[in-house]
């Protein structure tokens, strides 16, 4: 049922899973969090905002939180979309590698029942990952029925 | 993480080619990789009280007794669209309409929650494809399974809640019963049959439109148009 995955040298395929665009340098955090969050730059707004393609209205309706000193500066169209932002280093948020698995009984311990996860079942291996922990690390490899898998978030 | 977004999608690398991928899209957008393009697997946005109930052996990721709640809460209220603005201007639905997003044979389509609300068994074609599109609200729980079974293709329609708790839809053509967020048969002559369950997103409308500008988007039955 599942096409073959791509294989990196040493064996490691990503897949990916579901995932909400997620926008670092606008996020605000909460004040009681019970783990330090990712910090990222709340200044480091890129200087692209909003470019309109030839098929798109001339403005976006959107403003971005955070907007850049000049918003007058023309977006040349070979940078519009898929424009490469650099807002943290590498590994500022580290994903996580090595995750550890609970049984229901064990997780009921430390989660809630409408607490939300993205689960895969795979070949009767099924895995859900708590959303909490997917947005501080944003990535979780895994393995799952046998299958490397990268869960995104 | 690369520390880097693409179109307001995170940018993964790969610790053996350094190369950067466009997680939204599996994409290879940078390095040795450039053009290739990850598969995307079903997966299953929902809430654990649902998942556990639907996989009585499921495993869970170990939160090490932290991440009490979601620290991007905030963000996912407010209208703004990632950080870079929108790609695409198209106002069919509000930025952070949260929306099922599928691609087959070259045709994009989404299906907003708040239609999928209202009408939480779709029965689709897309690229080509015989697609039934289910939703739960409650918990957040919408997935795609394809029609095609055993050389038949079938059409469902949503049960009324009996009591259970299960939520079940039937097809037309034989009268089983399924349940809705896992495709399985529980009763009637296909008991035991399966739907496969096809890979979809789940994102906001402003990320899904960006990458997706020719996207499709489902309306409800008897909505305006």
């Amino acid at each position: 049922m599942l096409k073959s995955a791509f294989y990196f040298g040493i064996g490691i395929a990503l897949a990916l899973i579901a995932l909400v665009a997620i926008a670092l340098a606008v996020t605000s955090f909460t004040g009681d969090d019970d783990e330090p969050a990712p910090s990222p730059a709340a200044t480091a707004a890129p200087s692209v905002a909003g470019p309109a393609g030839p098929d798109t209205q001339p403005a976006p309706t959107a403003i971005p939180a955070d907007p850049p000193a000049s918003t007058d500066t023309p977006v040349a169209e070979a940078h519009r979309g898929l424009d490469i932002v650099t807002l943290l280093p590498k590994d500022a948020i580290p994903a996580i590698l090595e995750p550890a698995f609970l049984t229901i009984a064990e997780a009921d311990e430390q989660m809630t029942d409408d607490e939300l996860v993205l689960g895969v079942s795979i070949g009767g291996d099924s895995r859900a990952y708590s959303v909490n922990m997917l947005s501080r690390h944003e990535i979780a490899t895994d393995v799952v029925g046998g299958m490397p898998v990268a869960v995104t978030w | 993480m690369s520390g880097k977004l693409v179109m307001n999608a995170l940018v993964m690398y790969d610790h053996q080619t350094d190369s950067l991928w466009s997680h939204f899209t599996g994409d290879a957008i940078e390095g040795d990789y450039l053009g290739t393009r990850l598969e995307l697997v079903p997966s299953t946005h929902t809430t654990w009280g649902r998942w556990k109930e639907l996989h009585p052996d499921t495993l869970a990721l170990d939160k090490g007794g932290r991440y009490s709640y979601d620290n991007y809460a905030s963000y996912y209220r407010r209208p703004d669209a990632g950080v870079i603005g929108e790609t695409v201007i198209d106002d069919r639905l509000a930025t952070k309409d949260l929306v099922v997003g599928l691609t087959l044979g070259g045709e994009a389509k989404a299906y907003a929650f708040n239609d999928l609300a209202e009408q939480p068994v779709v029965n689709d074609v897309v690229g080509g494809s015989n697609v039934v599109v289910v939703f739960d609200a409650a918990s957040e729980t919408g997935s795609v399974f394809s029609r095609d079974i055993n050389g038949r293709v079938l059409e469902f329609q949503l049960l009324e809640d009996d009591g259970s708790g299960n939520l079940l839809m039937a097809d037309r053509e034989t009268g089983s019963e399924w349940l809705l967020l896992t495709g399985e048969a529980v009763g009637g002559p296909l008991k035991g049959a399966r739907l496969e369950q096809l890979p979809s997103n789940y994102s906001f409308w402003f990320a899904w439109k960006d990458w997706h500008p020719s996207t499709g988007l489902f309306v409800r039955d008897g909505a305006a148009s």
